[in-house]
């Protein structure tokens, strides 16, 4: 009897120690390391958003360089053919 | 006894440290993540949010240096299309204000052109003297240098397009007639009346005379009175050079 109580007494005590181990006594960040990690985290996406905006600027530059392109090549022809007309008058 | 003792303080351990006092600080966003976080997961966090600072920074440096070779790109083209026209207006010996003349011409012509494709033919037909005025401004538009210049060509090719559309809504038949002065050949009704664009039959002279009569009996009486033997005994036979007829339907 005495030994099925000190069985009993072992067991319940481990069940004790390992609920206080599991639950409660793992060490969890502060409050300092959370605004920390609250802080770094706005900062990256502060930052991804600049980069997103830069990307969407990037692209309009884009557009309007080929767009400026196709307009400098057709007056380049219309110089050209305007050229020959005037070379062909001439003689 | 003890044991009970020991149970106790276990449980009262337990229940403080899993369900303590709420925390001060929480997660706007995801208040759960604060609740389960643990050390190990706070510095996995932390090392992740350096991280994507890190890359989108360095990321940015490179936006920014593709954003400033594209602006000077930019720039470079502008210039060399500027330099384009401006051979371009050397060939043709015309300068920038002629291109800006020529537009506004053409924007005048065109209102005008839309101002008649408004009319009905009948009413054209009474402004055919305005429908040949812009057909000579686009005439004469076409005769200048400046007329070479794509933009302006494309333009002119519209305003034909439009004076072609405007033409096709002149009626078939004029509805009105002005008497004109032709040695040879006298205009009179009967004359008038076998023209092809007037009925193409000198029989139904005596339709536009009843059109016109108070016109061409005020005129003859008028003969009448100035002229002491009249030549002519029949108002109908009367008509002047400069006389306009309406020519009914």
């Amino acid at each position: 009897m005495d030994t099925l109580r000190k069985v009993f007494r072992y067991v319940v005590i481990g069940s004790c120690v390992m609920a206080f181990g599991f639950s409660g006594c793992t060490k969890k960040p502060n409050q300092e390391e959370l605004t920390k990690l609250e802080e770094a985290r706005s900062a990256a996406e502060s930052a991804e958003r600049k980069l997103a905006e830069l990307k969407q600027e990037r692209m309009s530059l884009e557009n309007q360089l080929s767009q400026k392109e196709g307009e400098l090549k057709e007056h380049e022809a219309e110089r050209d053919d305007l050229k020959e007309k005037m070379e062909q008058q001439k003689k | 006894m003890r044991l009970y003792k020991i149970i106790v303080l276990c449980c009262c351990l337990f229940s403080f440290s899993a369900f303590g006092a709420d925390p001060v600080w929480r997660y706007q966003e995801n208040p759960q993540e604060y609740d389960t976080m643990t050390m190990e997961s706070y510095e996995i966090a932390l090392a992740n949010a350096l991280q994507r600072e890190k890359v989108a920074k360095e990321q940015i440096a490179q936006e920014q240096a593709q954003i400033e070779a594209l602006k000077q790109r930019l720039l470079d083209i502008d210039a060399r299309i500027a330099a384009v026209i401006k051979e371009k207006y050397d060939i043709l010996g015309i300068t920038e204000q002629d291109v800006i003349d020529a537009e506004a011409e053409i924007a005048s012509i065109r209102r005008e052109l839309e101002l008649l494709l408004g009319l009905t033919p009948d009413e054209l037909l009474k402004r055919k003297s305005d429908i040949d005025r812009q057909e000579a401004r686009i005439a004469a538009l076409k005769r200048k240098p400046v007329s070479y210049l794509w933009r302006i060509r494309d333009q002119i090719i519209d305003l034909e397009n439009l004076l072609a559309r405007v033409k096709a809504n002149l009626p078939d038949k004029l509805s009105q007639y002005t008497v004109r002065l032709i040695p040879d050949r006298r205009d009179c009704l009967y004359r008038i009346a076998e023209y092809p664009e007037i009925y193409s039959d000198p029989a139904q002279w005596p339709k536009i005379y009843r059109g016109n009569k108070s016109l061409i009996d005020g005129s003859y009486d008028r003969y009448v009175k100035k002229v002491p033997a009249p030549k002519y005994s029949k108002a109908e036979d009367l008509i002047f050079p400069g006389q306009v007829l309406d020519i009914p339907r």
